[in-house]
């Protein structure tokens, strides 16, 4: 029997708390086009009731069998023709990485601009996130910890220090202009959730109350969501219109006593938060290879998808046609298809085979 | 395992010196770290006025020195390219404190030609205050003090009250909210014993980008007050018993409340809740620190208050300017209604109903004659 | 005889002492220096000579002499010559008798020793003033008179092919695990050196995973009472003859900031430095890597007149700030290094050079900015709150004044993870290093966050082994 990495509950949910966090903090008009971030608060409690009802198969095919992860009964269930489901979660992993790795593009190139050679940052994240994943899932789950500390202290420092600024005259009526943005808003909030996707892997790795875990996490996920839409807001009125990352412009004019210009604490934070979330996808995505070539393959491939990422990067043009190309809805429907059919369907077959060995030994 | 390990470190290091090349970095010293920055319009052409930290004079106190430039441009933009050009240092703004626009550049051009750069560029700050002036804004930046030394841009930064919510954040969220005017604070230069001083003289406002008006004397003190900016300016309250007595706002709390009568006409209700400072008073009247004195006095500041506001409120509705959000208090409290008027907004403005009604504590802090 | 001869080959400190007990030739063999030549004269040489030693063959006299004449408590016999010499070696008498096949080993050890003083590495203010010395045996009392359980247990083995160094391990049999013992005894058994000179020679066999980390999964200490409270936790203590300093395994990473002053100290003081002792880590750590980062890329962090006198330092100096806080860093490192080696006499013109070339000198002349020299300070100071960090301390600033100077706190914040991931991969004898923060054990805060008080922290002894996430029993 394999060992496979022995991880609390706790720790898979910060990982993936974390995961989520760095994209909430890129929420803007960048990822949600022209729809109505105020509508958003509309869309947080209904994107957080539809990911119970999304993580229902994943968490339901978990429970059947509580040491196979995803592909474990890919591979079980359907045999070597299941060897192309599991490339499609790998492939997905790595959609994510590049998403991941696009925004942090983007935004660096926009919102900060700095004076060095952005590519030559994207390579030492590359580089240091395989370093993340190759030394393996335990270390990255520790490490978690310390960084969710440290966000969950800036979270609430930025939040008190915005608290102050809001204006109530800022929060107009919800959907005034329809449901159109409700809508859009819950796509967003959906397709930006690969940690549903990842929970297929991670969760016969945790100990611990799973269901539990699900829901805190969930729930705090989306209350951040709600905090980060009514504090933008409250505080910057119209003017989150007219910033592509309105998150990063309220940590910067948020303000705690003498504490001014918040926002480097708030890209500290996102940059070690995108590195864990890098390292982690890789490590998913590498667990697909080991499943399908083995142990050996599987570091092997956290070096390859590195050069893959690396090289990627260092073509602006491609990298391009992948952030235009990946966009909400490609992210939406491949999350559905891998978190809601790709479970339903191996549930079913799992139950027809028990059935089937039931009638058989009866 | 350890020649890979080598070879990966190998590899690391190689990247990391190869890339180093790429840092366009430059040192401290070699960076125009602007402290405040002017803007106007002559003969066709963007001059900016900057005021940044001189590193190379440095001053022997704790003040920094700071040197003045002054840069053309065919644009806000060119303009600013142009300070790089000149100077040869990396314009820094992110610790830029205020924005002085000169008047015919508001008036004129409007404010949509040129805010765009400090809305998305990555070093400006949306908390950076922002002015108007009535001459050149180039002097405000250049205006020496007692002491024959250049006023700061700080110093001109903290004349303008927080509260007032004059900066680039209030003005531009005014701007692009397609409900309520943007405003500008006016600051002045004063001649005072033939010593320049800069005070706050008012505000400017605008209708859509362009400035239409500046409000000053007992209209910017009427503003300020139902924009919760204390101590603005002194109120000189007559009472037939006490004489003349010079009130100072310390504290207002503005709660504006609609109600759609009948008509479907709506019907504001501006609630002042006022602190005031006695600190000055004739003589004419003996009187001690009783609670009906204070009531007095009171009284008569909360009706020449109440009909100082309505006035310069009735002002604003009449020439169809918002700038106390009516329209996005309207809109949260009759969404229907709003949506029904929604693009005919500052048409509707003309026919509304108001209310001010203020209550007034007043602090006694002394009875000095005049 | 003949044998000894010459595998000493005449050695100079080699003495044998010939007796002649009836008709049978006897030999006390010792080493110069090695023993106390007033216990051999008294209980074992006087006694044979003035013995009158029955029995008829050399065996039977061997065994008399042995049980009845020499009156040395610690004896043991030896057979074969590897053990005689071993013994010899290490201070014992040996007594031979010719014509038998075994030698009497006799403990009258009496080598010089340095007397039981204060560690100069780890003074504390309130507490025991008595240091480890060089001799385990010596060491090992210092821990029994603490330690006054049977359960304590000392296991001694001997190191090094030629230096045949005693390494003693010291343990509770009732609190340590057994997997972590095993392991430990594994790991010294694949100990291959010559020379087991130093306790520093034992530390890369002791450490768990064969990784590359900056950070060592093996503790130090020269207290015999931080020993005590280490052991009576389930760890294990390995005493090393001929140095002061006993090694601790496993050792995690937050016990590099407890102190056995914190406990003799008030709880709230005892908290509150614990804290300023992590802040200490991160100010000498990234303090000068941020400097360079935020003062080249993100000078709008800063407050405008810190930013000002900054600014107005590097306008002055010749340098990048990047460069002259290495340059800056590297003749501290310099004169640190030659403060130690220095003999002492001459230890004051190190300081007097350190304190006018870099402190006034190179500010006054503008080769250094002033700002940069107060982080340096800074720094230097900071990372002797915590002395044991000092190598990956060192190493680590480094890094990130590079990364800083280079990449920004951009750079700084992917490096300072990657060495969080670092860490946070490291084990020692199973149990994660950052345990209990990460996996995190919140009744085991009462001793990592916080220092409470005795009555709390005596409730329940958690064993190292029963840490979040320790894979041993």
């Amino acid at each position: 029997m394999e060992k496979r990495p022995c991880i609390s509950t706790g720790q898979i949910f910060s990982m993936l708390f974390i995961s989520k966090i760095v994209i909430s903090m890129t929420y803007g008009s960048l990822l949600i086009g022209d729809s109505d971030i105020w509508d958003h608060l509309v869309s947080v409690p209904i994107s957080f009731l539809l990911t119970f009802l999304i993580v229902w198969p994943i968490y339901k095919l978990f429970s059947m069998d509580k040491k196979m992860n995803i592909m474990d009964n890919i591979y079980n269930l359907i045999g070597k023709w299941g060897i192309t489901l599991i490339f499609i979660y790998v492939i997905y992993y790595l959609v994510i990485c590049f998403h991941t790795l696009a925004v942090f593009n983007n935004f660096i190139s926009n919102a900060v601009n700095p004076p060095i050679s952005i590519t030559f940052l994207t390579f030492i994240l590359i580089i240091c996130s395989c370093y993340g994943a190759y030394k393996g899932l335990e270390a990255l789950a520790r490490t978690s910890s310390f960084i969710l500390i440290s966000t969950v202290f800036s979270v609430v420092f930025l939040g008190v220090s915005l608290f102050s600024g809001v204006e109530v005259i800022n929060f107009t009526p919800l959907m005034y202009n329809g449901s159109e943005s409700v809508k859009e808003g819950v796509i967003y909030m959906i397709s930006q959730s690969p940690c549903i996707v990842a929970l297929a892997v991670l969760l016969p790795m945790g100990k611990g109350n799973k269901k539990r875990g699900i829901i805190i996490w969930n729930f705090l996920v989306y209350l951040l969501f709600a905090m980060i839409i009514v504090l933008i807001i409250g505080s910057m009125g119209d003017f989150v219109y007219t910033q592509l990352f309105p998150v990063y412009t309220a940590a910067g004019i948020g303000k705690f006593g003498s504490f001014r210009h918040l926002d480097s604490l708030y890209l500290g934070v996102w940059i070690s938060g995108i590195f864990l979330k890098l390292s982690l996808f890789f490590i998913l995505a590498s667990e697909g290879i080991k499943k399908v070539f083995g142990e050996k393959a599987k570091k092997i491939s956290i070096v390859v998808f590195g050069v893959m990422m690396a090289s990627v990067s260092c073509f602006p043009s491609f990298f391009g046609i992948l952030k235009t190309s990946v966009t909400t809805w490609v992210l939406f429907y491949f999350l559905i298809f891998l978190s809601l059919v790709v479970p339903s369907v191996l549930i079913f077959i799992k139950f027809f085979k028990l059935k089937r060995r039931n009638n058989i030994e009866d | 395992m350890k020649i890979k390990k080598s070879i990966f470190l190998l590899l690391f290091a190689i990247i990391l010196l190869s890339f180093s090349g790429c840092s366009e970095n430059s040192q401290l010293h070699q960076k125009l770290i602007i402290q405040g920055i002017g803007i106007e319009s002559i003969e066709n052409e963007y001059v900016l006025t900057v005021q940044a930290l001189d590193f190379k004079n440095p001053s022997k106190e704790d003040k920094p020195s700071t040197k003045i430039l002054e840069i053309r441009g065919n644009s806000l933009l060119n303009a600013l390219e142009n300070i790089s050009k000149q100077t040869s240092l990396t314009p820094v703004y992110s610790q830029n404190m205020i924005i002085i626009l000169s008047e015919s550049i508001v008036k004129n051009s409007g404010v949509n030609n040129f805010i765009d750069f400090f809305i998305r560029h990555f070093e400006a700050r949306p908390k950076v205050k922002i002015c108007v002036v009535k001459d050149r804004a180039s002097e405000y930046l250049k205006i020496k003090s007692e002491d024959n030394k250049v006023l700061t841009a700080k110093d001109i930064h903290d004349l303008i009250p927080s509260s007032l919510n004059s900066d680039v954040l209030h003005f531009v969220s005014n701007l692009k909210s397609g409900l309520s005017n943007s405003y500008l604070s006016w600051i002045n230069i004063e001649d005072k014993n033939g010593l320049k001083q800069v005070h706050l003289k008012g505000v400017g406002i605008l209708l859509e980008d362009n400035l239409v008006k500046f409000i000053e004397k007992d209209e910017a003190l009427a503003f300020m007050v139902l924009k919760s900016v204390p101590n603005f300016g002194t109120f000189v309250v007559e009472n037939k018993n006490l004489g003349k007595i010079i009130c100072l706002l310390e504290k207002s709390d503005v709660k504006t409340n609609v109600n759609l009568e009948e008509g479907k006409t709506p019907k504001y209700k501006i609630n002042l809740n006022l602190e005031i400072s006695v600190f000055s008073m004739s003589d004419k009247l003996e009187f001690d620190f009783e609670e009906e004195i204070k009531n007095s006095i009171g009284e008569e500041f909360s009706k020449k208050i109440t009909a100082l506001c309505s006035e310069v409120i009735g002002n604003f509705l009449g020439q169809g300017v918002d700038v106390f959000d009516f329209g996005k208090i309207l809109k949260n409290s009759y969404p229907k209604y709003f949506k029904k008027i929604d693009g005919d907004w500052k048409s509707h403005l003309k026919n509304c109903k108001y209310e001010v009604v203020s209550k007034v504590n007043v602090i006694i802090t002394g009875k000095e004659p005049i | 005889m003949q044998k000894f001869k010459a595998e000493f080959d005449n050695s100079a400190d080699l003495c044998i002492k010939y007796i002649n007990v009836g008709n049978v030739s006897c030999a006390v063999i010792t080493l110069a220096g090695m023993v106390s030549k007033d216990t051999v004269a008294i209980s074992v040489v006087n006694p044979i000579i003035d013995a009158s030693v029955k029995g008829e063959t050399p065996l039977e006299k061997f065994n008399y002499i042995k049980d009845y004449v020499i009156s040395a408590v610690d004896q043991t016999q030896v057979c074969t010559y590897e053990d005689a010499f071993n013994m010899i070696m290490s201070g014992f008498a040996l007594f031979a008798v010719d014509g038998c096949d075994s030698m009497v080993a006799l403990g009258v050890q009496g080598f010089p020793v340095r007397a039981v003083s204060e560690p100069s590495s780890e003074l504390m203010q309130r507490g025991s003033r008595e240091g480890l010395v060089e001799s385990v045996n010596i060491n090992m009392t210092l821990i029994r008179k603490r330690l006054k359980s049977p359960k304590l247990k000392f296991e001694v083995m001997n190191l090094g092919a030629t230096s045949q160094t005693a390494v003693c391990l010291c343990y509770m049999t009732n609190k340590v695990s057994e997997d972590i013992l095993k392991k430990i005894k594994e790991n010294l058994s694949k100990v291959n050196l010559d020379m087991v000179i130093e306790a520093g020679y034992l530390v890369p066999y002791l450490e768990d995973d064969g990784d590359f980390s900056l950070f060592s999964s093996v503790g130090m200490t020269e207290r015999p009472d931080t020993i005590c409270g280490k052991i009576s936790e389930g760890r294990v203590a390995i005493l090393i003859d001929g140095t002061p300093n006993a090694l601790i395994v496993p050792y995690l990473f937050v016990e590099y900031f407890q102190h056995l002053d914190d406990y003799s100290m008030h709880t709230y003081f005892a908290t509150f430095t614990r804290w300023l002792k992590y802040l200490a880590f991160f100010m000498s750590t990234l303090l000068p890597g941020l400097y360079v980062g935020i003062s080249t890329f993100n000078p709008e962090i800063l407050p405008g007149p810190i930013l000002n006198k900054i600014a107005l330092a590097v306008s002055t100096t010749p340098f990048s700030l990047m460069t002259e806080t290495i340059f800056i860093h590297l003749i501290y490192e310099i004169m640190r290094e030659a403060g130690l080696r220095i003999p002492r006499p001459l230890g004051h013109a190190v300081s007097i050079v350190g304190a006018l070339v870099i402190g006034e000198t190179a500010v006054s002349s503008g080769l250094i900015g002033g700002p940069t020299l107060m982080v340096v300070a800074l720094t230097a100071i900071s990372s002797y709150v915590i002395p044991n960090l000092y190598e990956p301390i060192s190493i680590l600033k480094f890094v990130f004044i590079i990364v800083g100077g280079l990449l920004g706190i951009w750079g700084i914040m992917i490096i300072f993870t990657a060495v969080l991931v670092n860490i946070s991969s490291k084990k020692s004898y199973g149990i994660p290093f950052t345990s209990p923060i990460a996996p995190f054990k919140f009744f085991a805060m009462r001793d990592v966050l916080t220092r409470c008080g005795w009555s709390f922290l005596s409730k329940k002894n958690i064993k190292v082994q029963d840490l979040p996430g320790s894979e041993v029993k």
